[in-house]
């Protein structure tokens, strides 16, 4: 479904990830895990077309298609979903309109009517009560005033209207308590199909002990340095980055 | 040289002819002959103006002055200075004129009168250039009759403040025009307090005019205190431009005087410079403070603030006046401004206007202002902690100003105009 | 992210022209003209002198100079002060109405024939400088509502006319407001009588169709003691390269209790992408809340016109009064506006919100330019103000002028303003969920101003914000 091919990747002129390879099949989850400034942020970033970031080398396969060359609600329509790690807020529009329009993008580009108004509260309803959220969130604007534990839950919302074929979580897990980390969690869970492929960005294991993935990666410094089952993970947790580290370099010498 | 002039707008032309017939030297003498050609058609400003919309200046104009072109002669007995205890290099102006024998110099400053610099090429490089077509800063242009001229060198770091202390003694009304040069070559930085300070009783015109310049890198704090006495007309002019990463940081403080206003322009003209502008006033019975300033965003990546706030007694008013200018290309500029005041008295005014103009699409750009009254819900806590009414709404006074006197980062100069204000409140 | 022409530039919907009959006077101003414009109409002797001494009064003033606009000057004696489609003068029913007119109407979406009317909308239309039909009539009427084009009013209650005309807007208060009493020929005319809750929301039409003719028209609305009416203003005009002047008057007065809601949604032709021809839209707006708890609230979107300058404003008279101001203003290409409100608070406990949001795109130059007063005995009175500016385009301007001048401690004045551009971020953010650059920006724009829009009738609010997307289409890049 997705893969990644020695990527290099930069911004303003600083470069963060130094040749990145990875290769995801369908069904397929997939945790990265790494420490701050590691660059995990980064990769889910330019899957996604983020402007801001350069890729210098390197190439991404979508189901076969050049990504790199696909503008960013391309990619969205082809069924590429990012939920971000800080989402941004859009003032005075409603998070009902802003879905439905993005919910109409994505099912015209899959050769689906769109849906009225009538048909697509109907459908929003029942995946709010999915992920256990507040009616009164349909009027409010998109994230405005949200807290940090709602804009998490919006996303995973907005994943479950889109229904996506790969679903990037960049640090879903941040600034959610033990609740809403299990809320979001069974949202996601919920979505697991042998259709649609996963990729977890975590800084933490905890959210790994709800979202059990297939495989793990180990990012430092831009480089995947280590990958493993989802026992790694557990490793990792133990020993921290630092014991990676050092067992790495101990390997090399 | 001979004494001065009386008598209203006839003592301005009066006083520029006998300079004319100084020797002065070509340079000086052509900058006046220009100002005053600027001057002599626009007279004083009228409210018609929009940037004196609502100061009236017609009690200034209607007074008869004299302009002295030597140093007072009367026997002077100051007894202790402003800011006296402040660890400074001083620099004493009586009545616009620098008296060595209350100065006190001891950091080896390059300080020059600006009679003696006029021939220096940084002087003419940068005297008189930052100057806009305003009336009464083309006045000062014409009729300065002192002033100094200050350079830092390159990378010096001025450890000491440097205080220019402006005293006024006038038996009889006198107009007065202070004329100062700051230089700040690359990344030097210094400290600089300008000081007015008048006695209560008599009349005059103080209309100071200081010009900075900030070369790259360079580092100014400016700080200007106004204690002019109870009947005096100050309208000063401050001129800044900034380089590259040059940072300025101000603070005014308007104590006392009868009319009040201070102009000042921040030119920000080169990429990532800075300036922080910090403003108080507090008016009492019969006093017009206004506080007008213009940042010009001329270059990208500059930063601007600005926090302006007066307490209004008596039957005073107040103006604010601020613009920013983002100019087409002054891209990732971020410019802040906010003015607030509280009315303590029935018969107070305030006219505020702060202004953007915006020529630039990715800026950050907000302003803000308010005029009220001490918010009930403090009040009431502090009743419950015991004080009462009066000293609860002199608690809260106190600290409504006190977000700008903390800005004020010389501790003594701090400190002084705390006394001032705690004063007031007693 | 897309180029900006890589958007397909949609024309202005309106900009046809209906080949009509004219009664027109010929170019220029002087006493002649005022007492031909008034003979036509038949105006009562009170009338013509009043336009007489407006006109000698604006003989004596200067056009103004001072807002934050640039066009060249403006020849009055190259105007055309007077065009009126040549049918019959006096309409009693639709069935008069020439059929022409009502196509024209029908495609501006303002269909006036029975069976097609825009439900629970009476509609007054105006056709250059006469009204041609005015809708609901009857039912109106029966509530005790009157409303009708000016000239009728002028005709059937010449004592209201009298008692209320230039009581808010006299001619003396400024060059176009002057000039528009010397010369205006038609407008609509409100009477809501004491506790009345006019049944139906209450609109204006104003079509500039002829060329090189100015638009004059002056509304006045009375909401007597404890009566509500909502007024709705639609404006378009056809593409020409020249501009033409409009210059109105609106009055608004509150009586105790009353209130009025004045909603305009202003699309004349703003000229084309190189800033060519256009319309000047210079109008003074103003009510007056005389009654004790009375109440105005302006909303307005402009979208159109070369260059706006405008202020409709509030006189805050009875104690507890209220005003409203909720603004929109688009600048796209080569338009200019000038615009904002005044508050001017002489009442206790008088209350004003100004909401101003103003998007500058391409060279667009926008300006808010309000003034707040609180006059001495303006006790306790509270005013909350917020200007916010967005900036497509890095060759566009925002400007934000509020002058506030307080006489009254107990009064609490705050004002703020921000400007900014759509941040990549939040079009990032658009754009992964699948929406287009486009469509995402329009989206973000709409949200910029809904608290304006959310202040329509709810058909006005619907048809603001697809304005909104069709005036800034192509803008952005």
């Amino acid at each position: 479904m997705l893969e990644i091919k020695n990527l290099h990747v930069s911004i303003e002129g600083v470069q963060i990830l130094k040749g990145i390879s990875l290769k995801i099949n369908k069904g397929e989850v997939h945790a990265v895990m790494g420490p701050n400034g590691s660059g995990k942020s980064t990769l889910a970033k330019v899957l996604a077309g983020d402007p801001a970031y350069t890729v210098t080398k390197g190439e991404v396969l979508f189901e076969g298609n050049n990504l790199l060359k696909m503008e960013p609600e391309m990619r969205a329509r082809e069924g590429i979903f990012l939920a971000f790690q800080y989402p941004v807020e859009i003032p005075g529009v409603s998070n009902t309109y802003f879905l439905k329009a993005a919910l109409n993008e994505v099912r015209v580009a899959k050769g689906l009517p769109e849906l009225d108004a009538m048909e697509f509260l109907e459908l929003f309803n029942k995946k709010l009560k999915q992920v256990e959220m507040d009616q009164t969130l349909a009027h409010r604007s998109v994230n405005e005033s949200f807290s940090g534990g709602e804009k998490k839950r919006n996303e995973i919302l907005q994943m479950t209207v889109l229904e996506p074929r790969l679903a990037i979580l960049d640090e879903t897990d941040s600034g959610l308590d033990i609740d809403a980390l299990k809320i979001v969690a069974a949202g996601v869970n919920q979505l697991r199909s042998p259709d649609r492929s996963m990729m977890v960005v975590t800084h933490y294991q905890r959210l790994l002990n709800y979202i059990v993935p297939d495989f793990v990666h180990v990012l430092l410094e831009g480089r995947i340095v280590k990958s493993g089952s989802k026992d790694l993970a557990l490793q990792l947790e133990r020993e921290g980055y630092d014991g990676v580290k050092d067992s790495l370099a101990s390997a090399k010498s | 040289m001979s004494a001065g002039f009386v008598s209203k707008m006839d003592s301005f032309v009066s006083a520029f002819e006998f300079l004319q017939r100084q020797k002065e030297g070509s340079f000086l003498r052509a900058l006046r002959q220009k100002a005053f050609d600027q001057f002599s058609p626009l007279g004083f400003p009228t409210q018609e103006r929009e940037e004196w919309k609502y100061t009236d200046v017609s009690q200034v104009v209607n007074t008869p002055y004299e302009i002295s072109f030597h140093p007072p002669s009367l026997p002077l007995s100051p007894g202790p200075l402003f800011l006296e205890d402040l660890p400074a290099d001083r620099l004493v102006f009586v009545n616009g004129f620098y008296t060595e024998s209350l100065s006190r110099k001891s950091q080896g400053l390059q300080i020059k009168s600006l009679r003696e610099a006029v021939h220096e090429k940084s002087f003419q490089k940068y005297f008189d250039q930052e100057r806009k077509e305003k009336p009464l800063d083309a006045l000062n242009t014409a009729l300065f009759q002192e002033g100094l001229f200050l350079e830092i060198p390159k990378g010096a770091k001025i450890q000491h403040p440097i205080h220019f202390l402006f005293i006024y003694s006038c038996q009889r009304p006198e107009a007065i025009f202070p004329r100062n040069l700051f230089v700040l070559n690359e990344h030097s930085e210094a400290t600089v307090v300008e000081s007015h300070v008048g006695l209560d009783g008599e009349v005059y015109f103080s209309s100071p005019l200081t010009e900075m310049v900030l070369k790259e890198g360079a580092r100014l704090e400016l700080i200007q205190i106004q204690k002019q006495g109870g009947k005096a007309f100050h309208i000063g002019s401050s001129y800044v431009n900034q380089e590259r990463n040059s940072f300025f940081s101000h603070a005014v403080a308007t104590l006392s005087g009868k009319l009040v206003r201070n102009d000042l322009n921040m030119t920000l003209r080169g990429e990532g410079s800075e300036c922080v502008s910090n403003g108080l006033y507090w008016t009492e019975e019969g006093q017009h403070v206004d506080n007008t300033t213009f940042v010009d965003h001329a270059f990208p990546q500059g930063t601007s603030r600005q926090l302006y706030k007066g307490v209004l007694s008596g039957r005073s008013t107040a103006v604010f006046y601020g613009k920013i200018l983002v100019r087409h290309g002054a891209q990732k500029t971020d410019a802040q401004q906010t003015n607030q005041n509280l009315l303590l008295s029935k018969d107070a005014k305030v006219d505020t206007r702060p202004q953007l103009e915006i020529l630039a699409d990715d800026v950050k750009c907000t302003h803000g202002a308010a005029v009220g009254q001490l918010e009930e819900e403090p009040l009431f806590y502090l009743k419950t902690r015991g004080l009462g009414e009066a000293a609860a709404r002199r608690l809260l006074t106190y600290g409504f100003m006190h977000e700008v006197t903390d800005q004020i980062r010389l501790e003594p100069v701090r400190q002084r105009v705390e006394e001032v204000l705690l004063g007031r409140l007693l | 992210m897309n180029k900006p022409d890589s958007f397909i530039q949609q024309e202005y919907k309106y900009g046809f022209v209906t080949p009509m009959e004219v009664d027109t006077l010929p170019k220029g101003l002087s006493e002649d003209v005022i007492r031909l414009i008034s003979q036509k109409k038949n105006e009562p002797s009170f009338m013509l002198e009043w336009r007489l001494k407006a006109y000698r009064h604006w003989l004596t003033m200067k056009e103004p100079s001072w807002s934050h606009v640039h066009y060249p000057k403006i020849d009055y004696q190259d105007i055309i002060y007077y065009s009126a489609p040549k049918k019959k003068p006096k309409l009693n029913s639709l069935e008069e109405v020439d059929k022409e007119l009502l196509t024209t109407f029908e495609k501006l979406g303002i269909p006036l024939e029975e069976q097609k009317r825009l439900a629970g909308v009476a509609v007054d239309a105006v056709f250059d400088s006469v009204s041609v039909a005015t809708t609901f009539k009857e039912q109106l009427s029966k509530a005790g509502v009157i409303f009708c084009s000016f000239s009728e009013a002028v005709q059937n209650h010449p004592d209201l006319i009298q008692k209320y005309l230039g009581s808010v807007v006299p001619y003396t208060d400024n060059f176009y407001a002057a000039l528009n009493a010397a010369v205006f020929s038609d407008g609509s005319f409100c009477y809501i009588p004491k506790g009345v809750r006019c049944p139906m929301e209450l609109s204006t039409y104003f079509r500039i169709n002829a060329a090189e003719t100015g638009q004059f028209e002056r509304t006045l609305i009375v909401a007597e003691e404890g009566s509500y009416v909502s007024y709705l203003e639609g404006c378009s005009a056809p593409l020409r390269d020249t501009n033409q002047l409009h210059a109105a008057v609106v009055e608004l007065v509150a009586q105790e209790k009353a209130s009025i809601k004045y909603s305009t949604v202003q699309n004349w032709y703003s000229g084309d992408k190189e800033g060519k021809g256009g319309i000047y839209n210079f109008v003074t707006k103003r009510g007056k809340c005389v009654g004790r708890n009375s109440k105005i609230t302006w909303t307005q979107v402009e979208t159109g016109s070369a260059i706006t300058w405008k202020y409709p404003s509030v006189i805050l008279i009875g104690d507890d009064s209220v005003g409203e101001f909720y603004s929109v203003a688009l600048c796209n290409n080569y338009q200019q506006a000038d615009t904002g409100t005044k508050m001017i608070h002489v009442g206790k406990n008088t209350r004003s919100t100004i909401i101003s949001k103003g998007i500058s795109a391409r060279h667009g130059n926008n300006t808010y330019r309000g003034l707040v007063k609180v006059l001495p005995k303006a006790q306790n009175a509270r005013n909350y103000t917020q200007c916010d500016s967005l900036l497509l385009g890095s060759d566009c301007a925002a400007n934000t002028f509020p002058y506030i001048e307080v006489q009254n401690n107990s009064s609490k004045v705050g004002h703020e303003a921000s400007t900014s551009k759509i941040s990549d971020e939040q079009l990032f953010y658009c754009k992964q969920r699948g929406i287009s650059s486009e469509n995402a920006v329009n989206m973000i724009v709409n949200g910029f101003c809904k608290e304006v829009f959310r202040n329509l009738p709810m058909e006005f609010a619907v048809e603001a914000s697809k304005l909104l997307g069709v005036s800034l289409e192509g803008s952005v890049g």
